[in-house]
C-alpha cells in the first residue's frame, strides 16, 4: 500500500513538475560522464578522447535518458497527446458515428447537470452562513397539531434565553414591502429579523454594515434596511453610494445601512428575501403587515403566533437530541405557567427542533421534495444510462467495422493494452465532447424548467440554480465516468488476440461483440419499460386532476392579486378601491362577472382560520370547529363559476347596517347541519353571530383531490375591516379569450390606483396548472425521455438484426438459392434476440412496479401497479421492438442469392 | 566492447547489486558502476546507461531514495541510499540468488 502511495507520489512528481525531473537527469548524466571523463584522463587519455570514450561507455546518452524516463512512466503523457490526436482523427473519418454518439451523451449529460443542479440547490446547497451544521429550526406545534407551525414573540424569547444547549437564537418573518427608490418601486419579499439574527448566522456584508443588536430596540428601533446583493444590483443599480440612501418601505422611511454579500437570501428556499429590517420596526411598516404591524401588542401575546422561523446556534458538543430533549422539557414547563394559552389540540404545547444545515425547505413539503427530486435523478438517471448504453452499442459497432484494422496492429505487434488505450482515448473524446455540449443542453433545461414549480412551491427559476463548480465538477466526473466506463468493455472486445481471425476472413460466425449487443438491447428495453410506464403514470394523474370537479371553472376566468395596505390604505379606501375596481372591470367588454375577494382557489397560502360554535351540532369533546374564512363581494361565486347548491350567494342586499351573513360551502353544510339544511341557521364567531343564506359547491382550494375543510364567505361590506389587511384578489370572467383580458384588467388597477403593483395577474386555468406543475414537469421529463428511451431501444435492435443479416447474407443466399423457406431465414436472423427482448420486458416490468411505489404521493386517481397502464406501454414497446426486427430482418429476404455468394 | 570475455550482467542481479552496493553507504551512480565493476576485478560490465534506469526504477519500487549532496571534490552529485524496504529487498534477492546459483552450481558440478 505505501509502496503504491510512493509510487503514485513519483509519477504525480513527474507529471507535475517533467522540467525539474528532466533537469535532474540532465545533471546527473553530466556528472557520470565528467567522472567517467575524470577518470579516462587520470589513466592518460587527452581530454577529447577521454570525453569521447565516456560517452560511448554511457552507450547513447539519447537513448539511456529515454530508458530512464521511461521507468517514470512519462511515456504515458506522450503517448496520450498522440492518442488524443488519433482518436480526433478517428472522429472526424466517421462522422455521423462521432454526431450520434456525442448527442446521445450529450442529451443524457445535459438532463441529468440540470436536474442534478437543481436537486443540489434544494438538497445540497445552503444559504452562505458559518457552520451551517450547527444551526437548527424551532417551531411551536400548531393548535391543530402540525408539529412546524410558528411562534409567538414570548415563546421565541423563552426559547432564546432559557435554553442551555443552544447559544444563541434569531427569528424571522416574511413580509411583503412596496419597495420605493429613486429608480422605481418593486413588490419584493422581504423579511423582519430580529437584532442578532445576521450575526449569530454570520452573514458577511458586501457594502456597508448589517443590522445589528443596536437597531433593534424595542421602542426605539431605528428604520434602517439591509437589501440582497440582487436587489442592489437591480433596483439600485449597483450603486457604491446607495449606503445611506433613503428608501419607501410600504411608504415609510428607510435609510440603507448595507449590501448583504452575493448569494444571501435569507434561509428559505420557497421565498428568497430581498431586504431585511429590524423586527421591532415592523409597527412603522403599515397598519398590519402580517401580524407585525398590528402594533405593539403582538410582541406581548403569547396567542399570537406571527413568528415564522427561529434558527438557533447548538453549543459546540451539544447534540440535536440534547437540543430537543431541552426543549421538550421547556415546553412543558411553559404549558404549566401559561394553561391559558390554547397550546395544541388536547392542550399539550409542543416544541419542534429541526436540524437547519441546508436551506429551509417549505414546511410540510420537505418529505414531498425530496421523494420527487428523487424520482427526477432517477429519471435523468436512468436516461444517462440509456445513452451510454447506446454509446457502448455504437462502439460496438465501429469496433467491428474496424475489426480489420485493429487485427493489422495487434498482427504487426501493436501492444494490446496499448490499443485499448487507444480506444479508451476515443471514448473519453467522446465524453469530453458529449460533455461539453451536455453543459449547453443543461442551461437549456434549467432555462425551460424556470417556469416550472417543485413540490411546496419552490419555482425553478427562483432557485438560481446554475451550473457553478460544484455541478461543473459533476458534469465533468459524469462524462469521463460514462465515457471510460460504456467505452472500456468494446474497447476489451475489440482488442481480443482472436481478431486476428477477422483478417482472415472468419465472416459467418457470430462474434462475442453480437452476444454483448443483445446484452445492451436487454438492458434498453428494461430501462425504456420503466421509463414509459412512469410517463403513463403521470399522464393520466394530469388527466385525472384535469377532469376532476374543482368545485369552480378555471377557464375563462383571470385573477389579479394586489396588497392596498402597502399603500396604507384604511379600510373605508380599500372599500372604495374594490367598488370602484369591481365597477371599471364588469364594464369591460365581454366581461360576465367580476369579483374582489381575500382568497382564490389555488393562489397558495393567504388561508385564514377562526374558531367557531355551530348551535345544534355535538362536538366530540376536545374537537374544535374551526373555518377558514373568505371576505367576498358581490358576484364572486359567479365569477369563480362556483354552482351556488341552496339560498343565495352574498348580494348587494348585503351592505352595512344589515344583519351579518355568510356563505358556507357543501362540506361544512354537511358536517356541521347532517342532513338539514343550514339557510337560517347561526354559526357563532366570538362575539359575532352570522346567519347562513346559502351553500355553495367545495371549491378546491389548493391541491387535486385534497381532504376539504370547512369554508365561510362573508361579505366585504359588512366586514370591511377583514378585507383591510394584506391580499385582495379580483376575479373576472369573460366570454373572450383570457389573454385580452390580462391587459384590460392591468389597465382598469392603473386607472384607479397607478402605484399599484399586481403580485400575480394571471388566467385561472394558470394557478391551478401551476399546482399541477409536479405533475407536469415529471409528465414531461418521463414522456421525453420514455420517447428517447424508445427511438434509442428501437435503434439497437434494428442495429443488431441488421448486422446479422449482412453477416450471414452468404449463408442466408446459400440457404435461399437451396430453397429455404422464408419464414425459417426469417426466424433465424431474428431469433438471438427474442430472448433479451424477453428478459428486457420482465425486468423493466418489475422494475417498474417496484419504484412505483415510491412515487405514490404524486398519483391521483391511479395507482403505481395499474394493469392499463403497464400493458399499453409493454405492448407499445413490444410493438416497436417487433417492427425494428422486422423491417431488417427482411431485407435477408431480398437478398439477390447470386450477388451474395458472387459478391465475397 | 573492448574486452569481451567480461560476462555480461545476468538480468536482474545488476538491481541485486546496486542494492548490496548502496547497503554499505550512500553513492552516486557513476560511483555505484565503479564499485561493482571493481569489486567483481573487472568482471562484470555494468551497461553505464541502463544503470540508470535501474536506478529510476528503484527508486519508484521505493527500495532506495536519492538526494542531491556535494562530492568530496565539491562537486553537486545525486546521491542514493538503501530504504528499509530495499534492505528487506535486498534480503530476498541475496536468499534467492543463493539458492539459485547453489542449484547451477549442482547441476554443473554434477558427472
Amino acid at each position: 500500500m505505501l509502496r503504491r502511495l510512493k509510487d503514485l507520489a513519483f509519477r504525480i512528481r513527474t507529471l507535475l513538475f517533467p522540467g525539474l525531473m528532466e533537469r535532474e537527469l540532465d545533471d546527473e548524466v553530466a556528472f557520470h560522464l565528467e567522472m567517467e571523463t575524470a577518470k579516462h584522463v587520470l589513466a592518460g587519455l587527452d581530454r577529447s578522447e577521454a570525453r569521447r570514450r565516456a560517452l560511448r561507455s554511457f552507450g547513447g546518452v539519447g537513448r539511456q535518458k529515454e530508458a530512464a524516463r521511461d521507468s517514470w512512466g512519462v511515456a504515458l503523457l506522450n503517448d496520450l497527446a498522440a492518442d488524443l490526436r488519433r482518436g480526433g482523427r478517428q472522429l472526424r473519418r466517421a462522422p455521423e458515428f462521432a454526431i450520434a454518439a456525442i448527442a446521445t451523451l450529450a442529451l443524457g449529460i445535459g438532463a441529468t447537470t440540470a436536474i442534478f443542479s437543481v436537486a443540489w440547490r434544494v438538497l445540497g446547497d445552503g444559504p452562505p452562513v458559518d457552520d451551517p451544521g450547527s444551526l437548527v429550526a424551532v417551531y411551536t406545534t400548531c393548535r391543530r397539531g402540525d408539529p412546524q407551525c410558528s411562534s409567538s414573540w414570548p415563546d421565541y424569547l423563552d426559547y432564546r434565553d432559557r435554553s442551555r444547549t443552544l447559544v444563541d437564537a434569531g427569528a424571522f418573518s416574511p413580509v411583503p414591502f412596496n419597495f420605493g427608490a429613486e429608480q422605481g418601486a418593486r413588490l419584493v419579499t422581504g423579511e423582519v429579523v430580529s437584532g442578532n439574527l445576521f450575526s449569530m448566522l454570520g452573514v458577511r456584508a458586501h457594502l456597508g454594515r448589517l443590522i445589528g443588536p443596536a437597531d433593534d430596540r424595542r421602542g426605539a428601533a431605528a428604520p434602517v434596511v439591509v437589501v440582497s446583493h440582487d436587489l442592489w444590483r437591480g433596483l439600485l443599480g449597483a450603486d457604491s453610494g446607495a449606503v445611506g440612501r433613503t428608501v419607501r418601505l410600504n411608504g415609510a422611511p428607510f435609510t440603507v445601512i448595507g449590501v448583504a454579500g452575493p448569494g444571501f437570501r435569507g434561509l428559505s428556499l420557497a421565498s428568497p428575501a430581498d431586504a431585511w429590517v429590524p423586527v421591532f420596526t415592523g409597527p412603522l411598516l403599515g397598519a398590519s403587515v402580517g401580524a407585525v404591524g398590528a402594533g405593539g401588542a403582538v410582541f406581548d401575546s403569547r396567542g399570537n403566533r406571527w413568528l415564522g422561523t427561529i434558527v438557533g446556534r447548538r453549543a459546540s458538543g451539544v447534540t440535536l437530541a440534547q437540543v430537543r430533549q431541552e426543549m421538550d422539557a421547556l415546553a412543558l414547563a411553559l404549558g404549566e405557567a401559561y394553561p391559558d394559552d390554547r397550546a395544541a389540540v388536547g392542550g399539550v404545547r409542543g416544541i419542534t427542533v429541526d436540524p437547519a444545515e441546508g436551506y429551509i425547505l417549505p414546511l410540510g413539503s420537505e418529505a414531498d421534495l425530496r421523494r420527487f427530486l428523487g424520482l427526477l435523478l432517477a429519471v435523468v438517471g436512468a436516461t444517462l444510462l440509456l445513452a451510454g448504453v447506446n454509446v457502448a452499442n455504437l462502439l460496438l459497432a465501429r469496433a467491428s467495422a474496424r475489426s480489420r484494422e485493429l487485427g493489422v496492429q495487434l498482427a504487426i505487434g501493436a501492444r494490446r493494452g496499448r490499443l485499448v488505450r487507444q480506444l479508451l482515448t476515443e471514448s473519453l473524446l467522446l465524453g469530453v465532447l458529449g460533455g461539453a455540449t451536455g453543459l449547453a443542453v443543461a442551461f437549456g433545461v434549467l432555462r425551460g424548467l424556470g417556469a416550472y414549480e417543485l413540490p411546496g412551491g419552490v419555482s425553478i427559476g427562483a432557485l438560481d440554480a446554475g451550473l457553478d463548480a460544484g455541478v461543473l465538477l459533476f458534469a465533468v466526473v459524469t462524462s469521463l465516468l460514462t465515457a471510460v466506463g460504456f467505452g472500456l468493455i468494446p474497447a476489451l472486445r475489440a482488442t481480443r488476440k482472436d481478431l486476428v481471425s477477422f483478417i482472415k476472413g472468419a465472416s459467418a460466425r457470430v462474434s462475442d461483440s453480437q452476444r454483448l449487443r443483445r446484452g445492451l438491447v436487454a438492458v434498453q428495453v428494461a430501462l425504456c419499460v420503466v421509463l414509459l410506464v412512469g410517463s403513463g403514470l403521470f399522464l393520466r394523474t394530469l388527466r385525472n386532476s384535469l377532469n376532476e370537479p374543482l368545485g369552480f371553472e378555471p377557464s375563462g376566468a383571470v385573477a389579479a392579486r394586489f396588497n392596498l395596505t402597502l399603500l396604507r390604505y384604511d379600510s373605508e379606501q380599500t372599500r372604495a378601491f374594490t367598488a370602484a375596481l369591481r365597477e371599471r372591470v364588469r364594464a369591460l367588454p365581454g366581461v360576465r362577472a367580476a369579483a374582489v375577494g381575500t382568497l382564490v382557489p389555488f393562489q397558495r397560502g393567504g388561508f385564514r382560520g377562526i374558531f367557531a360554535e355551530v348551535p345544534g351540532y355535538a362536538r366530540a369533546p376536545d374537537e374544535e370547529i374551526r373555518f377558514d374564512w373568505v371576505v367576498v363581494t358581490p358576484g364572486y361565486f359567479e365569477a369563480l363559476g362556483t354552482p351556488v347548491l341552496a339560498g343565495r350567494p352574498i348580494g348587494p342586499e348585503d351592505g352595512a347596517g344589515g344583519r351579518g351573513v355568510a356563505v358556507v360551502n357543501r362540506f361544512a353544510a354537511e358536517k356541521y347541519w347532517a342532513g338539514a339544511s343550514p339557510i337560517g341557521r347561526g354559526i357563532r364567531f366570538g362575539d359575532t353571530t352570522l346567519t347562513v343564506v346559502g351553500v355553495v359547491d367545495t371549491p378546491t382550494w389548493s391541491a387535486v383531490g385534497e381532504q376539504p375543510t370547512p369554508f365561510v364567505f362573508i361579505s366585504v361590506a359588512q366586514y370591511p375591516e377583514a378585507a383591510s389587511s394584506g391580499f385582495l384578489t379580483l376575479v373576472a370572467r369573460s366570454d373572450g379569450p383570457e389573454t385580452a383580458l390580462l391587459p384590460a384588467v392591468r389597465g382598469a388597477v392603473r386607472a384607479i390606483e397607478p402605484g399599484l403593483s399586481l403580485a400575480i395577474l394571471e388566467p385561472l386555468e394558470g394557478l391551478v396548472g401551476a399546482a399541477l406543475m409536479p405533475q407536469r414537469i415529471g409528465g414531461l421529463l418521463l414522456t421525453l425521455f420514455g420517447g428517447l428511451a424508445l427511438l434509442l431501444a428501437a435503434v439497437g435492435i434494428y442495429g443488431v438484426v441488421g448486422y446479422t443479416v449482412t453477416r450471414q447474407a452468404r449463408e442466408i443466399g446459400i440457404r435461399m438459392a437451396v430453397g429455404a423457406d422464408g419464414r425459417q431465414i426469417l426466424l433465424g436472423v431474428t431469433r438471438g434476440l427474442a430472448f433479451p427482448i424477453l428478459a428486457g420486458l420482465l425486468v423493466g416490468v418489475v422494475a417498474a412496479l417496484l419504484l412505483g411505489r415510491t412515487v405514490t404521493t404524486f398519483m391521483y386517481g391511479v395507482r403505481p401497479g395499474d394493469p392499463a397502464t403497464f400493458l399499453v406501454m409493454v405492448g407499445l414497446l413490444s410493438a416497436v421492438a417487433a417492427l425494428a426486427t422486422i423491417i431488417p430482418a427482411r431485407r435477408a429476404l431480398r437478398l439477390d442469392p447470386v450477388a451474395v455468394l458472387g459478391g465475397d | 566492447m573492448a574486452d569481451r570475455d567480461r560476462s555480461d550482467m545476468i538480468k536482474g542481479t545488476l538491481d541485486m547489486l546496486i542494492l548490496k552496493v548502496l547497503s554499505w553507504e550512500p553513492m552516486h551512480g557513476w560511483g555505484i558502476g565503479e564499485r561493482i565493476q571493481g569489486l567483481s576485478a573487472d568482471t562484470l560490465a555494468v551497461n553505464q546507461g541502463s544503470l540508470y534506469a535501474s536506478l529510476h526504477r528503484l527508486t519508484r519500487e521505493g527500495w532506495i531514495r536519492s538526494s542531491w549532496r556535494t562530492t568530496e571534490n565539491n562537486r553537486r552529485a545525486r546521491y542514493y541510499e538503501l530504504t528499509r524496504a530495499g534492505a528487506r529487498q535486498l534480503g530476498l534477492e541475496t536468499a534467492h540468488w543463493r539458492r539459485l546459483s547453489g542449484a547451477v552450481d549442482a547441476i554443473l558440478a554434477a558427472g
